[in-house]
C-alpha cells in the first residue's frame, strides 16, 4: 500500500515537475512573442470579437497570417483560455504548455501497458518532464505539442483495446488517433504508417476478432473523411501543404537540373529516381547525434555549442535502453512497435524543405527520451539489483510490481545491495558523479534557455518589435503619419512579416476596424496611421510631420541630425535594431 | 572452388572499377599525384624538381610518399594518361574484397558469410570510386586488411617480417594511420591474435608500435610540420570557434548578472571533449554510410553512401542479430570499428572520411549477417534494389560530373589542350587563374610538358611555377590587358572574372562551357601584343 503511495506521489512530483517547467515565468521565456505567436493571439481576439480573421475571413480553416496559411487549429483552441484568463502575451502559450504537461502522464500511462512496470514508466515519464524540446516547443504556441500529448493518447488506447476489446474503447481509439493528424501535418503521415504496423506486428491477435479490425478501421476512415477534403479540396491547407514540401528544396531542384537525357519517360524515371534517394538521404540525417544531442534546437549561433532536442546524457542512456531492449526482451512485439514509432516520427522532417525540422520530430524526441528512461532503469537495476534480470520474471507484474520494485523500495537502497563495502561505495560515487552530471546538463540547457537563447536568436525572436509597438502607439497623437519598415536584422536584412499584427496587437485595436481599414498594395501595408513599408530618407524625410522607425540597413544614420532621432531599439544583445526618427518638414 | 569465387571476385570488381575509365576526372591534388608520379619515374624529381623526396606538397598539407610512388610505379609501366594514373588502384580496389573474404572466412568459417561480406565491398560505391583515382584511403584499407588478415594467422618469422613491413607502408602512406596504428596495433593483437602468449603479444606490440612513434618524432624535427599536424591531424584543440563560442555564451551570463564560477561551471574546456566526442558520433551516423558519404565529391559519386541505400534494412538487422544472439566476434568488430575511428574527435570541424572507409569492412560484415537472416523473398527484393541502385549509379555519371563542376572540372581539358597547341604557336599565352584552381598543375597533367626543361635552372620552382610555365602566363586578378607595339600575336584565355578586363579590338575565338553549361571561359585573340601591367 506504502509502495502504491510512493508511486503516485512519485508520478504527481513528476507531472507537478512538467507543468512548472512549462508554466514558471511564460511570459518572460521566450522573452516576447514572435511573428507567429503575435499573429496568432491577435487573431484569437478577432475571431472571438468578429468571427473573423484580421483579413475578414470568416472562421478559417487555414488562417492567411503572415502568409503561409496556418492551420487555424491552435487559433481555436486558445480561444478557451482567452476567454478565461482575459487578454495576456502568454494566454497563446498556455494550450502548447498544458498539453505538452499532460503528455507526461499519457507516457506514464503508454509505457506502463507496454512493458508492465511502474519504475520505469515513471523514469520515462521524468525524463519526458524534463524533456529539452518539449520544453522548448511547450513554452511557444505550437500546435504539434498537442498533437503529440493526442498521438500518445491513442497509441495508450490502442495498447490497451489489445489487451481489452472493450466497445467503448473501440470507438474512442480510432477517433482520438485522428485528432493529431487534423492538428499538424507531421502527424497526418505519421499516424497511418503507425497504424499499419501496429496492425502488421498485433496481427495474430486480431485473427480471431477480424470484425474489431474493420470497426476500428471504418471508424478511423470515417473520422478522417473531412481531413482528406480539406487537403484536396482547401487552397490554404494545399497552399501550406506544397510551399513546405521537399519539392521546395533548393538542393533537390539542383540535383534534378543535373539530369541529362533526352528522353522524356528516361527523365521521369531518373527525376523520382533521385527525389527518392534526395528523401532517404534527409531522413537519415535526422538521426544525426550532433542534431539530436547537441545544437538542433539551434539556440544559439556558436556552432556545436547550443542545445539538442534532448540532453547530452540521454544519448548513452538511449544506447544502453536500446540495446537492453533488444537484448533482453526478445519476442516482445510492443518493444519492437516502440522502435518502429521512432522509426517513422522522423518521416515527416525528411520530406520537408528544410534541413532539419525539429517542429516536425518532436514525437520523435519524445520517443528517444523513453528509450533514455528505460536505459536508465536498465543501467539502476543492473547496478543495484545483484540478481541478475530476466524479462520473463517480470512478465507476471501487470500489477505494476516489478522486480526492482519487489526487491526495493526505490533505486540505490542500501537493503538491496549485497556486495562488498567498496563495490557498494563505487556504486553510490558512480551515481552521484552520474547525478552531477545530469543536473549540470539540465542547469547548462536552462541557461542556454533563458539567457542564451535570447541573446544570440533576437532576430528570429523579432525582438524589438513589442518595444516598437508601444512607441508608435504613444507617439500616435504627435504625428500625422508613422512609417514602420520591415527590414531589419543583426547580421544581415530580413523582412519582419507580422509589423501589423504587432501594432494592432499591443495598440489593442478593434479587429473589426483593423478589417476595414486595412490595406496592402505594391508599396506595403497601411492601417490607421501606419505605414508598414521599404523606407526611403532621400524621399520620406520631406514627409511632413512624420515619424519614420526604420533599421540602420534603410536609414543612413551617420547622417542625420541626432536631433530628429527621438528613440533607439536594440536588439537583445544591445546592437542597435532600429531608429524612429522624425522627419525635417 | 575457393579460388573460382577469387577469379569472378576479382573480376567483377575489376570490371565495375575500370568501366569509364577517365571518370572521375581528377581533383587539383590528384592531378599533382599524376603528374608527380610522371615526372619521378621519368626525371627523377617530384613536380618542384626535388629529387626522390619523401615529403610532398598538396593543396592543404604535406603528403607522406607511398601513392605517389604507387602512381609513379604506375606511370612508369603504362605511360602518362589516365590508365597508367589509375591503374594501380583500381588493382588495389579489386583485391579489397578478396582480402575481406579471407579475413571474414578466418573470423567465421562460413563461405556463405564471407562471399556476402566480399560481394558487398565490390559494390560499394566508395569504394569503386576510390578505386579510380590516386587515394591514400584506398590503399590504408588494403594495407589494414592485410594486416588484420596476417594478424589472425599463424605468426612465423616470415609473417614477423611481413607485418613489419607492412606497417612501414602504412607509416609512409598517411599521418592520420599514425594515430590509427597507436590503437589498432596492441588492439587487433590481443584480441584477434589466439596463436601468442601475452609476453609475446607485448613484444609484438611494442616493436610494431616503434615504427609509427619514429615516424612521429621524425617528422615532428621537421619545420612547418608540427604546424601541419596541429591543423590537419588535431584541429580541434586549434580551432577557435569552440574558444569564441564558450567565451560569448559566458559573456552573455555575465551580462545578465549570473555568478561567473556558475558560468564557468557551464561553459568550460570540457566543451572540447564533448564537441570532439559528437564530431565522432556524427562522422560513424547512418547517413555516412547509407545517405551521402561526400556532398563534395572528393571521395564518392553524388548523393551515394558507402553502401546500397537498401542495405540499411540488413545492417538494422544484423545489428539487431548482433545484440541478441550476443554475437561476441560481430560486436567485437564493432566496437573495434570505434576504436579505429576515434582519432576522428581531434579533427573537429573537419571530416574524416579516411577514418570512415577503413571500418567499410566491419560495416559489410554487420550487413552480411542480417541478410543472411533475411527471409529469402525479402532477400531477393533487396538483391534487385541493389542491382537497380548500381545500374542507376552506373547510368548517372553526368550527375556527379555536374555536382563536381568546380571540385572535378571536367570542362576544362579543352581549355588546357587549346592553351597548349597556341603555346605552340604563338609567342605568349596567356590564361586568367579564375578559370579554375592551380591551372598550371591540371595544365602539366593533361599536356605532353617537359618537367625537366621548365624547372631546371630555377632557384625557387614552386614560386614562379604558380604563375608562369614556360611561355604560358597566368594571369592574376591584380594585372590588366594593355596593348602595346610589338606585333606578335597573343593568345588569352580569360575566364568570367577577367572578361570584362578585355576592352578594345579583342576577337573571341571560343567560349568553353562548364558541366553546368555555364560560360566559365573565352578564347581570345588580339594581333598586337598584350601586355601585363
Amino acid at each position: 500500500m506504502q509502495q502504491i503511495r510512493v508511486r503516485y506521489f512519485a508520478l504527481f512530483f513528476i507531472i507537478a515537475l512538467g507543468f512548472f517547467l512549462r508554466f514558471y515565468n511564460l511570459d518572460k521565456f521566450p522573452v516576447q512573442l514572435n511573428h507567429d505567436e503575435v499573429s496568432q493571439i491577435y487573431d484569437v481576439i478577432s475571431i472571438v470579437e468578429t468571427g473573423k480573421d484580421i483579413y475578414g475571413n470568416f472562421m478559417p480553416v487555414a488562417f492567411p497570417s503572415t502568409g503561409e496559411y496556418k492551420v487555424g487549429h491552435y487559433i481555436y483552441i486558445s480561444i478557451i483560455p482567452y476567454l478565461i484568463f482575459g487578454n495576456h502575451e502568454e494566454v497563446i502559450r498556455y494550450s502548447s504548455a498544458f498539453f505538452g504537461a499532460l503528455t507526461i502522464p499519457v507516457v506514464f500511462l503508454f509505457i506502463f501497458q507496454v512493458m508492465r512496470n511502474h519504475s520505469m514508466a515513471l523514469l520515462c515519464a521524468f525524463f519526458v518532464a524534463i524533456n529539452p524540446s518539449d520544453i522548448f516547443y511547450s513554452r511557444k504556441s505550437f500546435e504539434n505539442v498537442i498533437g503529440v500529448f493526442f498521438a500518445f493518447l491513442g497509441l495508450y488506447l490502442l495498447m490497451k483495446l489489445l489487451e481489452k476489446n472493450s466497445k467503448f474503447l473501440l470507438f474512442l481509439t480510432p477517433v482520438i488517433l485522428t485528432f493529431p493528424m487534423y492538428l499538424y501535418t507531421a502527424h497526418t503521415l505519421a499516424i497511418p504508417l503507425i497504424l499499419v504496423i501496429f496492425f502488421i506486428l498485433f496481427r495474430k491477435k486480431f485473427i480471431n476478432i477480424k470484425k474489431t479490425v474493420v470497426i476500428f478501421i471504418s471508424i478511423w476512415l470515417i473520422t478522417i473523411l473531412p481531413l482528406i477534403y480539406l487537403i484536396l479540396f482547401n487552397p490554404g491547407i494545399r497552399f501550406r501543404a506544397l510551399s513546405v514540401s521537399i519539392f521546395q528544396d533548393i538542393n533537390l531542384q539542383k540535383q534534378i537540373s543535373y539530369i541529362q537525357t533526352e528522353d522524356k519517360i528516361r527523365t521521369l524515371v531518373y527525376e523520382n529516381i533521385t527525389t527518392v534517394i534526395f528523401l532517404f538521404n534527409k531522413y537519415l540525417k535526422q538521426f544525426t547525434p550532433g542534431y539530436l544531442f547537441s545544437y538542433g534546437l539551434d539556440m544559439t549561433n556558436q556552432s556545436i555549442l547550443g542545445h539538442g532536442p534532448l540532453f547530452a546524457f540521454e544519448l548513452p542512456l538511449f544506447l544502453i535502453g536500446a540495446f537492453f531492449l533488444i537484448r533482453k526482451i526478445r519476442e516482445k512485439n510492443e518493444v519492437k512497435f516502440i522502435f518502429f514509432i521512432l522509426l517513422i516520427v522522423f518521416i515527416p522532417s525528411a520530406i520537408t524543405f528544410e534541413d532539419y525540422s525539429p517542429h516536425r520530430s518532436i514525437m520523435g524526441f519524445t520517443v528517444i527520451s523513453i528509450i533514455s528512461g528505460i536505459g536508465l532503469w536498465f543501467l539502476a537495476h543492473n547496478l543495484f539489483v545483484i540478481r541478475k534480470f530476466s524479462y520473463e520474471s517480470t512478465r507476471d507484474l501487470t500489477v505494476g510490481v516489478s522486480s526492482l520494485d519487489r526487491t526495493s523500495s526505490g533505486f540505490g537502497k542500501p537493503a538491496t545491495l549485497q556486495s562488498g563495502f567498496y563495490r557498494d561505495k563505487l556504486k553510490i560515487l558512480l551515481l552521484f558523479f552520474a547525478g552531477v552530471i545530469i543536473l549540470i546538463n539540465f542547469l547548462y540547457f536552462i541557461n542556454i534557455y533563458t539567457i542564451n537563447f535570447a541573446y544570440e536568436k533576437s532576430q528570429q525572436m523579432h525582438y524589438p518589435f513589442k518595444q516598437i509597438s508601444l512607441f508608435a502607439w504613444s507617439q500616435h497623437g504627435n504625428f500625422d503619419k508613422i512609417i514602420i519598415d520591415p527590414n531589419y536584422g543583426q547580421s544581415w536584412p530580413v523582412r519582419a512579416v507580422a509589423v501589423h499584427y504587432y501594432l494592432a496587437y499591443y495598440g489593442n485595436y478593434p479587429p473589426e476596424r483593423f478589417q476595414k481599414e486595412y490595406n496592402l498594395n505594391k508599396q506595403g501595408l497601411y492601417f490607421d496611421k501606419f505605414e508598414i513599408r521599404k523606407v526611403d530618407w532621400s524621399i520620406d524625410r520631406k514627409i511632413k510631420n512624420a515619424l519614420i522607425i526604420s533599421s540602420p540597413w534603410d536609414l543612413p544614420i551617420n547622417s542625420i541630425n541626432k536631433e530628429y532621432v527621438i528613440k533607439k531599439f536594440d536588439f537583445y544583445d544591445k546592437s542597435p535594431a532600429y531608429y524612429a526618427v522624425k522627419t525635417y518638414e | 572452388m575457393q579460388k573460382i569465387i577469387f577469379v569472378f571476385i576479382f573480376i567483377l570488381a575489376f570490371t565495375l572499377r575500370i568501366n569509364d575509365l577517365s571518370f572521375p576526372f581528377f581533383t587539383v591534388d590528384e592531378a599533382r599525384i599524376s603528374y608527380r608520379g610522371y615526372t619521378l619515374s621519368h626525371f627523377g624529381k617530384d613536380e618542384l624538381g626535388r629529387s626522390f623526396p619523401v615529403l610532398f606538397n598538396a593543396s592543404d598539407d604535406y603528403k607522406l610518399p607511398v601513392v605517389s610512388y604507387l602512381s609513379a610505379a604506375s606511370i612508369f609501366v603504362f605511360g602518362k594518361n589516365d590508365f597508367g594514373a589509375r591503374i594501380a588502384f583500381i588493382l588495389i580496389g579489386s583485391f579489397i574484397p578478396i582480402l575481406i573474404y579471407k579475413i571474414c572466412f578466418s573470423l567465421f568459417s562460413r563461405k556463405d558469410l564471407s562471399l556476402i561480406t566480399a560481394l558487398i565491398i565490390t559494390f560499394s560505391p566508395v569504394l569503386i570510386f576510390l578505386s579510380k583515382i590516386p587515394n591514400e584511403p584506398i590503399v590504408l584499407l588494403f594495407l589494414f586488411s592485410l594486416f588484420f588478415l596476417l594478424m589472425l594467422k599463424k605468426l612465423t618469422l616470415r609473417k614477423n617480417i611481413l607485418l613489419l613491413i607492412i606497417i612501414l607502408f602504412v607509416v609512409l602512406t598517411s599521418k592520420l594511420a599514425w594515430l590509427v596504428l597507436l590503437f589498432l596495433i596492441p588492439l587487433t593483437i590481443f584480441i584477434f591474435n589466439k596463436n601468442l602468449n601475452f609476453s609475446k603479444k607485448i613484444s609484438l606490440s611494442l616493436i610494431l608500435l616503434i615504427i609509427p612513434i619514429s615516424a612521429f618524432i621524425f617528422y615532428m624535427n621537421i619545420s612547418q610540420a608540427r604546424r601541419s599536424i596541429n591543423e590537419n591531424n588535431i584541429s580541434l584543440f586549434y580551432n577557435l570557434t569552440i574558444e569564441n563560442g564558450l567565451n560569448r555564451l559566458r559573456g552573455e551570463g555575465l551580462e545578465e548578472g549570473i555568478n561567473p564560477l556558475f558560468e564557468k561551471i557551464l561553459f568550460n574546456k570540457s566543451a572540447y571533449i564533448f564537441a570532439g566526442f559528437m564530431h565522432w558520433l556524427d562522422q560513424l551516423q547512418p547517413a555516412v554510410f547509407f545517405g551521402e558519404f561526400d556532398p563534395n565529391g572528393y571521395f564518392s559519386f553524388s548523393n551515394q553512401g558507402v553502401f546500397q541505400k537498401i542495405l540499411v534494412i540488413p545492417f538494422i538487422l544484423g545489428l539487431w542479430i548482433m545484440i541478441q544472439k550476443k554475437s561476441q566476434k560481430t560486436m567485437l568488430l564493432f566496437l573495434y570499428s570505434l576504436v579505429l575511428t576515434f582519432p576522428a574527435n581531434f579533427k573537429f570541424p573537419q571530416t574524416s572520411k579516411e577514418l570512415i572507409i577503413l571500418v567499410i569492412p566491419i560495416y559489410a560484415i554487420i550487413i552480411a549477417h542480417g541478410f543472411l537472416d533475411l527471409k529469402r523473398l525479402y532477400a531477393k527484393i533487396i538483391i534487385f534494389i541493389v542491382v537497380l541502385e548500381l545500374v542507376f549509379l552506373f547510368s548517372n555519371f553526368a550527375s556527379t560530373k555536374m555536382n563536381t563542376n568546380t571540385t572535378r572540372p571536367e570542362w576544362v581539358i579543352s581549355v588546357l589542350k587549346d592553351s597548349f597547341d597556341q603555346s605552340l604557336v604563338s609567342k605568349q599565352v596567356y590564361i586568367s587563374d579564375d578559370i579554375t584552381s592551380d591551372l598550371i598543375t591540371y595544365f602539366q597533367w593533361h599536356n605532353p610538358v617537359s618537367q625537366d626543361k621548365d624547372t631546371k635552372k630555377i632557384p625557387l620552382p614552386y614560386k614562379v611555377k604558380s604563375t608562369m610555365l614556360g611561355n604560358i602566363q597566368l594571369l592574376r586578378s591584380q594585372d590588366t590587358l594593355e596593348s602595346c607595339d610589338d606585333e606578335t600575336k597573343t593568345a588569352i584565355f580569360l575566364g568570367s572574372r577577367e572578361i570584362n578586363k578585355a576592352t578594345g579590338n579583342y576577337l573571341l575565338i571560343k567560349t568553353y562551357v562548364d558541366s553546368l553549361r555555364e560560360n566559365r571561359a573565352y578564347f581570345l585573340r588580339r594581333d598586337k601584343c598584350n601586355k601585363l601591367e
